[in-house]
């Protein structure tokens, strides 16, 4: 009885949110959800540390944790899009699985401050397309990935407020490619792009704590790859247009300004009694001066690979709740809603993103006294929405959605 | 709590799983028009004539045949066609003035050890012309075909000097002495909508054998004169076509917007400091070269005059830019002879004749009421390029990807895009909803 009238407080609490006007985002390669628990709330962590992952996510609330964490965790996200040429004809993507693992660790280092360590994969993308498909000319397959480092330390100024920082390390990679528009007798030339670039970004945090509310304030800089290197590759290229130089009979060097942008959270979480907390956090993603991304080709820049979006700032609101539902079994749940950072007529085959609701449950079992295992799963709808302004007039309705999960082994000492 | 949650994990798993996004396809409609029975009517362009020749694989891309795919989706009814044989086809080279196989396109390393591409030929199929049946077919576009042979019995089985793409498909035996005629076998089905792309034969088969016909002549290299052009005209649209019929007219491509007659500049002759000056030694007096590019050389029709070319005079294809750098032609030792070009008394001759068979065109489907697609205006925009669901294409000779090898027909991926202008117009006059045709699905030139 007492649990069914706590989920019916919280839901009604939750409607009233909802109805709340606000919007959300999650991004083109953005990958809010790197941590099992926070994860399993939707991802809300901002205000609140559960794990390691607190070490990322807000620095400052490492402080507030009452041990050491070691975690580690595996994720797994499978987008599946489907887009509804002007020509009636049906295309998928393939299968295009993400399995990003994380590792991050929080070690009390005095009592005020405490030392963290975060690696993880902060955006990745992966997408392919048949090799046949209508949009073979613009994109065939896009896989993007930040390899993320990030040391982390904290302090407590006192015992209700601290502060945190990181430093990220950021190694990208990116492989595109797609078909020039030649044929031979057994298909089109095909370009591979491959880039890879560092970067430094910075992660600041604070956090604040008052009884049973808690709020948390954290930004993580942009990431940008000045001179991303790499190089292009052809596949099934005829011998007459290699040798005429019409293609590149050599591998070309690729070269492109890569931005990431910069995220702001802000969160808050409430312990309604001493089993249940409910959370919510608000993301602000900064896409709006990153138009465009062009790989450019040294010495033929007509296959230079471009895409150009109208993008605008965009955000994210999540919600979620924690249920401690026994010693052993701590029970989760969280919702979403993620505006895309994509002018509706922009959609682009690589990066299919658009606004999205996301629905997440987990749970954590302790095993023993120091090991526990977390686990979520969740559901995300991307919304259809109409394309009207791609490159070559490739128009059409794209729609979308994933499955989403992960599972970590939880160690605290 | 007595919830068995293994049961429950595994059902929401699936159906989370299995569960993959989907969109619904629109419902399609006629609108105003009925498609059930469609026949075309027309030359070359709607026959599906890809590099060269007539072959299956040109047919089965004909922008007809690809309009009747759509419109099977709207009630259409079934396109049947004369198919030729797998292969190599059939097409006429006006050069030889000889009978040729689909042409291809091979790689070789010219004078200046660079490689270029060049036309081959295969050989012609000798089965291309046997008589296929007395039958009748969805599409009467027929290689060669002008506008006043619809409706002559003079193309017909009975003459062989006839056309012979007809003959193939002509629903008569041939021996009666009276021939079918085209219109005739064509109105047999009774057609609830028409496709007319005539006119092109009328003029261009004179521009391909160089300007050596007469302008308003029935023979095969002349222009066909204006009031038979026009007679013809009238007995397509009063005779096949009567009232309550639906169609579309598509209309005559300008000369200069043709990669056959416009890959080769006027000036494309490139020379040194020394072999301008060596060339002016032995030029006679009105011709002169200097360092950098210069009009080639030609011979006159008549007198054997050489001159220099102007801008506006065309050069025809069989002359490409290895002729000049590797085989001298267009100086004047080696001037290009006459009927490989255009002079611009010809093709002022030519575009006229092109204007006013355009506007007769247009009248006529205005009278009717018929929808209408701009070929002449797509052409003209297709030099600056064209792109459509995710595929691009120029006019560019070999590289553009929707002119064929032969630089006047299209290949099947521009034929994919002008069978979609023609369902937009179609869409907007009859408020049908086809569907347009995925132009990825048809190739472009395939390079060696």
């Amino acid at each position: 009885m007492f649990i069914l009238l706590s989920f019916m407080r919280l839901l009604s609490r939750l409607v009233l949110l909802l109805f709340f006007p606000v919007v959300s985002f999650a991004g083109i390669a953005d990958n809010p959800l790197l941590g099992i628990k926070s994860s399993a709330m939707g991802g809300t962590i901002t205000s609140i540390g559960f794990d390691g992952s607190a070490a990322f996510y807000n620095p400052a609330t490492m402080t507030f944790l009452k041990k050491n964490y070691l975690n580690l965790g595996l994720n797994y996200n499978s987008p599946k899009t489907l887009f509804l040429m002007n020509t009636g004809e049906k295309y998928y993507s393939s299968k295009s699985g993400l399995l990003p693992i994380s590792l991050y660790g929080v070690y009390k280092f005095t009592d005020k401050v405490d030392l963290g360590l975060a690696i993880n994969n902060p955006f990745q993308n992966n997408i392919s397309w048949d090799k046949n498909w209508a949009g073979k000319y613009i994109c065939i397959s896009n896989k993007t990935n930040v390899q993320n480092i990030q040391p982390a330390i904290s302090y407590r100024v006192n015992n209700k407020f601290s502060v945190g920082g990181g430093l990220m390390f950021a190694f990208y990679h990116h492989q595109v490619s797609r078909a020039l528009n030649y044929e031979n007798a057994s298909g089109d030339v095909i370009m591979n792009y491959e880039l890879k670039g560092t970067a430094l970004g910075l992660n600041l945090g604070l956090n604040y704590n008052d009884k049973k509310w808690h709020f948390g304030f954290a930004l993580r800089s942009g990431l940008n790859y000045k001179n991303a290197k790499g190089e292009a590759t052809l596949e099934n290229a005829p011998s007459s247009l290699l040798a005429n130089g019409v293609l590149p009979s050599s591998n070309s060097e690729v070269t492109a300004n890569i931005k990431l942008p910069s995220v702001v959270s802000l969160g808050a979480a409430y312990e309604l009694d001493q089993n249940w907390l409910v959370t919510m956090d608000m993301n602000i993603y900064n896409w709006a001066n990153i138009d465009s991304l062009e790989i450019k080709v040294s010495n033929y820049q007509q296959y230079n690979f471009s895409i150009n979006q109208d993008l605008a700032g965009s955000y994210a609101i999540r919600f979620g709740a924690r249920y401690n539902y026994s010693k052993k079994l701590i029970l989760r749940g969280g919702f979403a809603f993620d505006l895309a950072p994509v002018l509706n007529t922009y959609v682009h085959p690589a990066y299919p993103e658009y606004n999205k609701f996301i629905y997440t449950c987990g749970a954590s079992y302790h095993l023993k006294k120091s090991f526990s295992v977390d686990a979520f799963v969740g559901y995300s709808d991307i919304k259809e929405r109409k394309e009207t302004k791609n490159i070559n007039n490739f128009n059409g309705t794209y729609k979308a959605n994933a499955f989403i999960g992960g599972i970590g082994l939880n160690y605290e000492f | 709590m007595n919830f068995n949650w293994k049961i429950i994990a595994v059902a929401l798993i699936t159906s989370i799983v299995s569960c993959k996004p989907d969109l619904n396809e629109p419902r399609y409609t006629s609108g105003q028009a009925d498609f059930s029975r469609f026949v075309s009517i027309g030359d070359d362009f709607g026959a599906g004539v890809s590099d060269g020749a007539l072959t299956r694989n040109g047919q089965l891309s004909a922008v007809p045949y690809l309009l009747a795919t759509k419109f099977q989706l709207a009630d259409g009814g079934d396109f049947t066609q004369a198919l030729m044989q797998d292969g190599n086809g059939a097409g006429y080279n006006f050069i030889s003035n000889s009978l040729t196989g689909s042409i291809y396109l091979s790689s070789y390393t010219n004078c200046q050890n660079k490689t270029s591409l060049k036309i081959l030929n295969n050989t012609f199929d000798n089965r291309s012309f046997d008589w296929l049946g007395a039958n009748h077919y969805n599409n009467y576009c027929i290689p060669g075909l002008k506008s006043f042979q619809t409706y002559s019995q003079f193309t017909g089985k009975s003459y062989p000097a006839g056309n012979l793409f007809y003959h193939r498909m002509a629903s008569d035996t041939g021996v009666s002495g009276l021939s079918s005629t085209v219109l005739g076998d064509a109105q047999y089905l009774n057609p609830t909508f028409v496709m007319v792309w005539i006119g092109a034969s009328d003029v261009y088969n004179y521009a391909f054998s160089g300007g050596i016909g007469e302008v308003g002549g029935l023979t095969p290299f002349d222009i066909t004169p204006v009031d038979t052009f026009e007679a013809a005209i009238s007995y397509i649209f009063n005779g096949l076509i009567g009232s309550g019929q639906k169609g579309i007219v598509v209309n005559i491509p300008d000369l200069q917007d043709i990669p056959y007659f416009n890959s080769l500049p006027y000036n494309g002759l490139k020379l040194t400091a020394q072999q301008a000056s060596d060339l002016n030694a032995i030029s006679p007096p009105g011709i002169s070269f200097s360092e950098g590019n210069n009009a080639l050389v030609i011979t006159e029709p008549t007198g054997g005059i050489i001159r220099q070319i102007k801008r506006g005079e065309y050069i025809l294809n069989v002359i490409n830019a290895d002729s000049i750098t590797c085989g001298g032609w267009g100086t004047p030792q080696k001037p290009i002879p006459a009927n490989y070009v255009l002079d611009s008394l010809e093709v002022s001759k030519i575009d006229n004749r092109i204007a006013i068979f355009n506007s007769d065109l247009r009248t006529a489907a205005n009278s009717k009421g018929f929808a209408f697609f701009d070929y002449n205006r797509f052409m003209a925009n297709l030099k600056n390029g064209y792109s459509f669901s995710g595929v691009s294409a120029t006019s560019n000779m070999f590289y553009g990807g929707a002119v064929s090898l032969d630089g006047y027909h299209l290949t099947p991926r521009g034929c994919a895009m002008v069978a979609n202008e023609c369902i937009k117009s179609i869409n907007a006059k009859y408020k049908s909803n086809l569907p347009l045709i995925n132009t990825v699905d048809y190739s472009g030139v395939l390079f060696p």
